[in-house]
C-alpha cells in the first residue's frame, strides 16, 4: 500500500517540476541566508583568534598597555626577578608594502627560543626548513623576515628575495629567509597576512624601542599563584586579561551588530517559510480528489498525513542541503563585507578565513528541516482533517478558510499588542527589540488575509457600479480565494514592510549621522597624523609639526586630539585627548544641557565626558565616577557630560589634553585641526600644510572628511542592504510561486472563461491585473506595517544595539518606492502564468483536470 | 487550529535555543607539553654546534697564556664562540641524604660580529642553562634547562661583578666580592638555592690558564676552577625541602675551537678527596677509539699549590659500564684512576648510574664516590664525571 501511495506522490510532484523547483529553492535561499551570516560571522570572531595562534601558539592569558605603555624591562622582571615562565614577548604593527596597492600586513615580532607550547603551528611542524638555524638566522640577521607560502607566491617573492615595506621609520627592506607553510587552510589564510619576524627587528622596523606590545602568557600549573606573581609586578597602567575574555568582549563588543544580522537572516528564514507553506498547500490542495480518493479506498488519515510530511522532508532535505552549499559560498562573500564593516567601526581584523564547523551544517539542517516542518503543518494537518467525501469538494475549503479568518485575527491582534508591549518594555534587551519585530510583521502577515478581504469588499462595492464584469472579476478572484491568495500577499507585505522600515531606519540614522558630523566638524582643515602612537618617541615631531602650521599664513588657531586607549572601568577605552578652542567646543552635541562651566572642568579637574554610547551600554550617568588606571594607581575621573557620538557602537571618553597628560605619557597627536583666519584661501593653506607633511600624513578639508565620514557610513551598511535585498528576492521568488501555483490550479476556471468568449489578450489582462491588484494590497498594507517596524527599530532595537538616539526622518519616496515594489515583483509574477495560460487551448485547459 | 499554533510556536522557540546555542569552535592548535625546552634548538643531540657557525672566521681564539683579571674575567668574553661558567657539587642534609648536583650556564656567540641597535633585543648572544640534581636515597636524577638570548637583560654576565643569570636561574655575588656567591635555580619539580664560599681560591688549569685540546694552535681554552667551594644551602625536591652542606667546584672556560676532527669526546673528573687536595682530569678520545695525547690535568695540593699532570701521567681503566634506557648509549660506568708519580691509586663510582642529562644537549654528569689509597694510606672523597661526545 506504502509503495502505491509513494508512487503516487512521485508521480503528482514530478508533474510539477516548476512547483518542487520553487519550494526547494524557497528552503535553500532561507537556510543559505542564515548559514551564510552566521559562517561568515562567526568566521569574523575566530580569525582574532586563529591569528594569535599563529605566532603565540596556546597561550592562555595576554598582558595588555594602554597605548604606550608597556615596558620591554616588564617581561624581564617577570623572567628574570618573577621567575615566570612560558611566556612569549610579541612586538606587532602594521607596514605597508612600498607598491603601489600598499597592502597592508601585521609584522609580528617573537622571540623564537620560548617555550615550545607557546610556538605556533608552523614552528612546531616537522617541516624540514623549520630547522634551528632558521630561527638563528631569523634572531641574528637584522631585517630578515618569514612570509607564508601563499603570500609570496602572490606577490611572486622567492626566498632570499626582498620586500619593500613603509613603516613610521620610512621604506625598509625585508629579506625572506623562510617560507611558511600553511598546515592548513584555515592557518594559511591566516599566515596569509602576517610577517613573521625576530622581536629585535620588529623593533627596529616599527621604531618601537624599549616597548611591546603585548606579553602573551601560557598558564600551565599553578595558576592562580602565576598570575598573583605576575600581578603583583604590573604597573598601574597594565592589565593581565584571559584571552577567552578578551575574545569574549569582542564578541561582547560585535553582539549588537551580530544580532541585528542574524534576525535578518532569519527574516529571510521566515518568508521562506511562507513560500514552503504555500507550496505544500498548493500540492496539498491539487491533491485533494487523489486525497479523497485514497480515503474512499481506505487509506488512513496517518498514512496521508505521514505522506504529506514525507514529501516534505525530502523537500526539505534537498533544499537544506542545496541551501548549505549556498549559504557557504554566499558566507563567503558575505565575510568580506561583515569583517569590512567590524574593521571599521569595531576592531581590526587582520584576515577572516571562511571556517565552519559540523555544529553549524547540523544548525542549519535543524533550521531548514524544522521551518519546514512547521510550514507544512498547516496543510497536512488540513489534508487529513476533512471527511473523504468533504475532501473531494473545493468549495468547502473557501468556506472553512473564511471562518478561519475570524480565529486568526484574534491571534494576530495579540500577536501585534504583544509585539508591541515586549518592544515598550523589554528593558535594554536588542533580542525582545527584535523579537517584537517578528510577532508585530507576523500578527500583520497574520491580519493580512482578513484585510484583504475587507479591501477587496470595499473596492467592490465603491468602484464595483463603474466596472463590468470582467473588470471586477479580478477583484472577485482575489477574494474569493482568499486561502492562496491572502499568503501571498501576507508574504509579500511582510517582505515590502520590512523593506520600507528598514529604508526609513538607514535614511534617520543617514540624516541624524550627517547633522552630527555637520556640526561636530568646526575646523576648515584636518591634518591625520597616523602612526602607531605607542611610544613617546614620536611625540616630539608631532609638536614640532603643530608648531610650524600654527606659523603659516592664514592660521588663525590650532585645536589637537590624541586618540589613544586608556584603562577606564578595568577595560581598554578609546579616549580622545583634546587640545579645545574656542570654536570646537562648538563640534560637541551634548545630550543635556550644560553651562559653560564645563570647560573649565575640564581642563582643570579630575574629569571626563563621555559619548552617548558609553553611557548608554553602561548606564552613565553624569556626576558618576570612572575608574582609571594610571601611573599613579587607579583613579576616578567624574563623567561631566554626555556628547553625541555616531561612529560607532562602544563610544568613547573625552578626556583635554591638559588633564591628560597629568596621568599619561605624552604620545603626540593623531590629529591637529586647523582654523583659517577670515578670508584666507584655503586651498592655498592646504597645500602649504601639505608640504609640511610626511608621506603617511594628509590634510582634509571638512568638506572631504565630511564626505569620507559619509561614505564609511554607507559602507557599514552595505550588509544591511544586501541581505534587505535577498530577503526581498526570496519574497518575490515566494509570490512568484504562490501566484503561478493558484494561476495552474485554477486552469479549468480560466479554460470556462476562455471557453465563453474571453479571448487570450483579456485573459492576460485579467490575471496580471489580479497579481497586480494582490502586489498592490500588499504594498498599500506595507506601508504602515513599515513605519511601525521603521519606529521600533529606531527607537528600540539600534537605540539598544548602538546606544544612538535618533530622530525620525520620513522620507516619502520610500513609500513609494515600497509600493512599487510590491506592484512591480507582483504583476512580474503574474506575467508568465498569464502567457502561458494564454496560449493553452480552452479544450485543454478543460481537460487538463 | 489551536493546538497547531502553540505547536508552531513551541517549534519556533526550539529552533530560537538551537540558534542560540554556542557554536563549537574549531581548533587547529595541538597541545604541545613542555616539561622543558627539549629540540627548541637543537634535533641532532649537538646543540650549540648546529646554531652556530662553523667557521672561526671572525672569533679571537686562544692562542696564548694571556693574564686574568677580576672580576672582569668572570664576565662574558663575547669575542670567543663558546663559555661556560659550571658548577658541580656534592652535598649533604642535615637528615644524612646525599646529593649532587650541577648548575652550568653556557654562552655562545652564533656569530661573530656585535652588533649595533637602538633594540635591546638584538644580539647574536645565546645563553643555555642546565641544572640536574641526583637525589641518591630515591635514585632519581633530575634536569631541567633554559635558553634565552643575551638581550634586554634577559640572560647576561657582568664583568662589574660577579654575576652571570638566564632568566631566574642564577650565580651572583652577594657582595663586594666574588665570593660568597649564590646559586639560585628551580625547576618545576626541584630547586637549589646555595651559598658558595671559596676557601682554597682560584687555580689556572694548563699553561697559566690556557689549556690546550689538541696540537693545532688555537684549539684551545682559557680555563680557571675554583676546586673547592665550601657549600651551603636548601635544596627542595619531590616538595620537601632538605638543608644542605657540602662542597661545589666551579670551572670556567671559553674557546671558539677546542676539539679537532678527530677527536670524538672527553671524560672529564674533578675530585675532591679527604686530605683537602683534589685532582682534575680530562681524557680526550678520538674517533678511532684510541687515548688521545693531549689529555691533561692537574692535581692540586692541600696549600693550592698545581701540578700539571699529562696524559701519559694518568691511567684510567673503566671497570663498568651503563647503557642507558633513554638514550640507548653506553656510557663507562666505573673507573680505577692511577697516577703513579703520586702514588695514587683511586675507585670512582658513581653515586646513581643513571645520571644522564636528556635535555637537548645530551651527555652524562654525575657525583661520584671516590675510595682509594695515596701513599698507601687509606683517601677517600667525592666528585663529578662527565662523559661527554658518546653514542648510541
Amino acid at each position: 500500500m506504502n509503495t502505491i501511495l509513494q508512487r503516487a506522490s512521485r508521480n503528482f510532484l514530478w508533474q510539477h517540476p516548476w512547483q518542487l523547483t520553487l519550494a526547494i529553492l524557497g528552503i535553500a535561499l532561507g537556510v543559505a541566508v542564515v548559514i551564510a551570516i552566521d559562517l561568515a560571522m562567526e568566521s569574523s570572531l575566530n580569525s582574532f583568534k586563529q591569528a594569535s595562534k599563529a605566532y603565540s601558539g596556546t597561550a592562555t592569558h595576554r598582558i595588555i598597555a594602554s597605548d604606550g605603555g608597556l615596558d620591554e624591562k616588564l617581561y624581564t622582571r617577570l623572567r628574570v626577578k618573577q621567575g615566570i615562565t612560558h611566556l612569549s614577548a610579541l612586538v606587532t604593527g602594521y607596514v605597508k608594502l612600498a607598491q603601489t596597492d600598499a597592502e597592508n600586513f601585521k609584522l609580528v615580532g617573537i622571540d623564537p627560543f620560548i617555550e615550545k607550547s607557546l610556538h605556533s603551528g608552523w614552528q612546531n611542524g616537522q617541516k624540514e626548513n623549520f630547522s634551528p638555524e632558521l630561527l638563528t638566522r631569523l634572531m641574528t640577521e637584522p631585517n630578515s623576515i618569514l612570509l607564508s607560502e601563499k603570500t609570496a607566491q602572490r606577490l611572486q617573492l622567492h626566498l632570499n628575495d626582498k620586500l619593500s615595506v613603509v613603516t613610521v621609520q620610512g621604506e625598509q627592506q625585508l629579506n625572506i629567509i623562510g617560507l611558511l607553510p600553511g598546515n592548513d587552510a584555515v592557518s594559511e589564510q591566516v599566515l596569509a597576512k602576517l610577517i613573521i619576524t625576530d622581536i629585535a627587528t620588529a623593533q627596529e622596523v616599527l621604531g618601537l624601542f624599549g616597548r611591546l606590545s603585548s606579553i602573551e602568557v601560557g598558564l600551565v600549573n599553578d595558576v592562580s599563584k602565576t598570575l598573583a606573581a605576575i600581578r603583583s609586578v604590573l604597573p598601574g597602567n597594565v592589565l593581565l586579561v584571559s584571552l577567552d575574555s578578551q575574545e569574549q568582549s569582542l564578541r561582547e563588543m560585535t553582539r549588537a551588530f551580530s544580532i541585528n544580522l542574524k534576525a535578518l537572516g532569519l527574516l529571510s528564514l521566515l518568508i521562506g517559510i511562507f513560500l514552503i507553506y504555500n507550496t505544500m498547500t498548493f500540492l496539498v490542495m491539487q491533491r485533494r480528489r487523489l486525497i479523497g480518493s485514497l480515503r474512499l479506498l481506505g487509506v488512513t488519515r496517518q498514512q496521508i498525513f505521514k505522506l504529506i510530511i514525507g514529501e516534505a522532508f525530502l523537500l526539505a532535505l534537498i533544499g537544506t542541503s542545496i541551501g548549505i552549499g549556498l549559504g557557504v559560498a554566499l558566507g563567503q562573500g558575505l565575510l568580506v563585507l561583515i569583517s569590512g564593516t567590524i574593521n571599521a567601526i569595531y576592531f581590526r581584523i587582520d584576515s577572516a578565513p571562511l571556517m565552519f564547523t559540523p555544529m553549524q551544517i547540523v544548525k542549519g539542517m535543524v533550521l531548514g528541516l524544522g521551518a519546514t516542518f512547521l510550514a507544512v503543518l498547516l496543510p497536512a494537518f488540513e489534508a487529513t482533517r476533512l471527511s473523504p467525501v468533504k475532501v473531494l469538494a473545493r468549495s468547502q475549503l473557501e468556506a472553512g478558510s473564511r471562518q478561519l479568518l475570524k480565529a486568526v485575527g484574534l491571534i494576530s491582534f495579540l500577536l501585534i499588542a504583544g509585539g508591541l508591549s515586549m518592544a515598550l518594555f523589554s528593558g535594554k534587551s536588542i533580542n525582545f527589540g527584535l523579537a517584537s519585530i517578528f510577532l508585530i510583521l507576523v500578527g500583520f502577515g497574520l491580519l493580512t488575509p482578513a484585510l484583504t478581504l475587507l479591501l477587496m469588499k470595499f473596492i467592490e462595492g465603491f468602484f464595483g457600479r463603474f466596472l463590468g464584469i470582467l473588470r471586477r472579476l479580478p477583484v472577485r478572484m482575489v477574494s474569493s480565494e482568499i486561502s492562496r491568495t491572502g499568503i501571498a500577499i501576507a508574504a509579500l507585505m511582510i517582505a515590502v514592510s520590512a523593506t520600507i522600515g528598514m529604508d526609513l531606519m538607514i535614511g534617520s540614522i543617514r540624516q541624524t549621522v550627517a547633522q552630527w558630523l555637520h556640526v561636530s566638524l568646526p575646523a576648515d582643515l584636518y591634518i591625520s597624523v597616523p602612526g602607531d602612537k605607542v611610544t613617546a618617541n614620536t611625540a616630539l615631531a608631532d609638536h614640532q609639526l603643530k608648531e610650524k602650521i600654527a606659523h603659516l599664513d592664514g592660521v588663525k588657531m590650532l585645536s589637537s586630539v590624541l586618540q589613544t586607549k586608556l584603562f577606564a572601568d578595568g577595560q581598554l577605552t578609546k579616549t580622545s585627548v583634546y587640545e579645545i578652542n574656542a570654536k570646537s567646543k562648538e563640534g560637541f552635541i551634548f545630550k543635556y544641557k550644560l553651562d559653560d562651566g564645563i570647560w573649565r572642568r575640564l581642563e582643570n579637574q579630575q574629569t571626563v565626558i563621555v559619548t552617548e554610547p558609553y553611557a548608554y551600554h553602561r548606564a552613565i550617568k553624569i556626576g558618576q565616577k570612572i575608574l582609571m588606571k594610571t601611573d599613579q594607581g587607579a583613579l576616578g575621573f567624574e563623567v561631566i557630560g554626555i556628547s553625541a557620538e555616531y561612529s560607532g557602537d562602544q563610544g568613547h571618553l573625552v578626556m583635554s589634553r591638559q588633564n591628560y597628560l597629568r596621568y599619561w605619557p605624552d604620545l603626540g597627536y593623531t590629529g591637529i585641526g586647523v582654523y583659517a583666519s577670515a578670508g584666507a584661501d584655503l586651498k592655498q593653506l592646504e597645500s602649504r600644510i601639505s608640504q609640511l607633511l610626511t608621506a603617511q600624513q594628509s590634510v582634509k578639508s571638512n568638506v572631504d572628511i565630511y564626505n569620507a565620514s559619509m561614505e564609511l557610513f554607507e559602507q557599514t551598511f552595505t550588509i544591511t542592504e544586501t541581505l534587505r535585498w535577498l530577503s526581498a528576492a526570496i519574497a518575490f521568488v515566494g509570490v512568484f510561486s504562490a501566484l503561478m501555483a493558484l494561476q495552474f490550479e485554477r486552469t479549468r476556471q480560466l479554460g470556462i472563461l476562455r471557453a465563453i468568449g474571453i479571448t487570450s489578450r483579456q485573459l492576460t489582462v485579467l490575471i496580471i491585473s489580479e497579481t497586480g491588484l494582490m502586489g498592490l494590497v500588499a504594498g498599500l498594507l506595507a506601508i504602515p506595517v513599515g513605519f511601525i517596524v521603521a519606529y521600533v527599530l529606531i527607537f528600540v532595537v539600534y537605540q539598544r544595539s548602538f546606544g544612538w538616539t535618533m530622530a525620525f526622518y520620513f522620507d516619502s519616496v520610500v513609500l513609494y518606492q515600497g509600493l512599487a515594489l510590491a506592484f512591480i515583483a507582483a504583476l512580474l509574477a503574474g506575467v508568465f502564468p498569464a502567457l502561458k495560460m494564454a496560449q493553452t487551448h480552452p479544450a485543454e485547459a478543460l481537460r487538463s483536470e | 487550529m489551536k493546538p497547531k499554533w502553540v505547536v508552531a510556536i513551541l517549534l519556533l522557540i526550539v529552533l530560537g535555543m538551537v540558534w542560540r546555542q554556542t557554536v563549537l569552535l574549531p581548533s587547529n592548535s595541538r597541545n604541545v607539553i613542555d616539561s622543558n625546552f627539549r629540540s627548541t634548538l637543537a634535533q641532532n643531540n649537538d646543540s650549540f654546534s648546529v646554531v652556530s657557525t662553523k667557521s672561526y672566521k671572525g672569533f679571537s681564539r686562544a692562542f696564548k697564556p694571556q693574564k686574568f683579571s677580576f672580576p672582569s674575567d668572570h664576565g662574558p668574553h663575547n669575542r670567543f664562540r663558546s663559555e661556560w661558567w659550571y658548577f658541580t657539587g656534592n652535598l649533604n642534609a642535615t637528615q644524612g641524604r646525599r646529593f649532587g648536583y650541577e648548575l652550568t650556564f653556557f654562552r655562545s656567540a652564533l656569530k661573530p660580529d656585535i652588533l649595533e641597535s637602538k633594540s635591546a633585543w638584538r644580539t647574536n648572544q645565546m645563553y643555555m642553562a642546565h641544572l640536574a640534581l641526583t637525589d641518591v636515597e630515591t635514585n632519581r636524577f633530575y634536569t631541567d634547562e633554559r635558553f634565552s638570548r643575551a638581550g634586554n637583560d634577559l640572560a647576561d654576565a657582568s664583568d662589574k661583578s660577579y654575576q652571570v643569570w638566564l632568566y631566574d636561574w642564577s650565580a651572583k655575588t652577594e657582595g663586594e666580592e666574588d665570593f660568597p656567591l649564590r646559586l639560585h635555580a628551580k625547576s618545576v619539580d626541584f630547586a637549589i638555592d646555595l651559598l658558595l664560599t671559596s676557601s682554597k681560591g682560584l687555580v689556572l688549569q694548563g699553561d697559566q690558564g690556557l689549556s690546550r685540546k689538541s696540537p693545532e694552535p688555537g684549539n684551545a681554552s682559557y680555563y680557571y676552577s675554583y676546586p673547592r667551594l665550601e657549600t651551603e644551602g636548601m635544596i627542595s625536591v619531590g616538595g620537601k625541602q632538605f638543608s644542605v652542606t657540602g662542597t661545589s667546584w666551579m670551572d670556567r672556560e671559553w674557546s671558539t675551537s677546542a676539539l679537532s676532527n678527530e677527536q670524538s669526546g672527553w671524560d672529564w673528573f674533578a675530585l675532591q678527596l679527604s686530605d683537602n687536595t683534589e685532582l682534575m682530569f680530562y681524557q680526550l678520545r678520538r674517533k678511532d677509539g684510541q687515548l688521545d695525547g693531549n689529555s691533561s690535568g692537574s692535581y692540586i695540593k692541600a696549600d693550592n699549590t698545581k701540578l700539571p699532570l699529562k696524559g701519559h701521567d694518568v691511567i684510567i681503566k673503566t671497570l663498568d659500564s651503563w647503557e642507558s634506557p633513554h638514550s640507548a648509549i653506553t656510557y663507562p660506568s666505573r673507573w680505577r684512576l692511577s697516577v703513579p708519580s703520586h702514588y695514587l691509586e683511586l675507585e670512582i663510582v658513581p653515586l646513581i648510574k643513571d645520571q644522564e642529562l636528556n635535555v637537548s644537549y645530551r651527555y652524562w654528569e654525575g657525583a661520584v664516590k671516590v675510595t682509594g689509597t695515596k701513599q698507601g694510606r687509606v683517601i677517600s672523597g667525592f666528585g663529578y664525571v662527565e662523559l661527554n661526545g658518546y653514542k648510541s
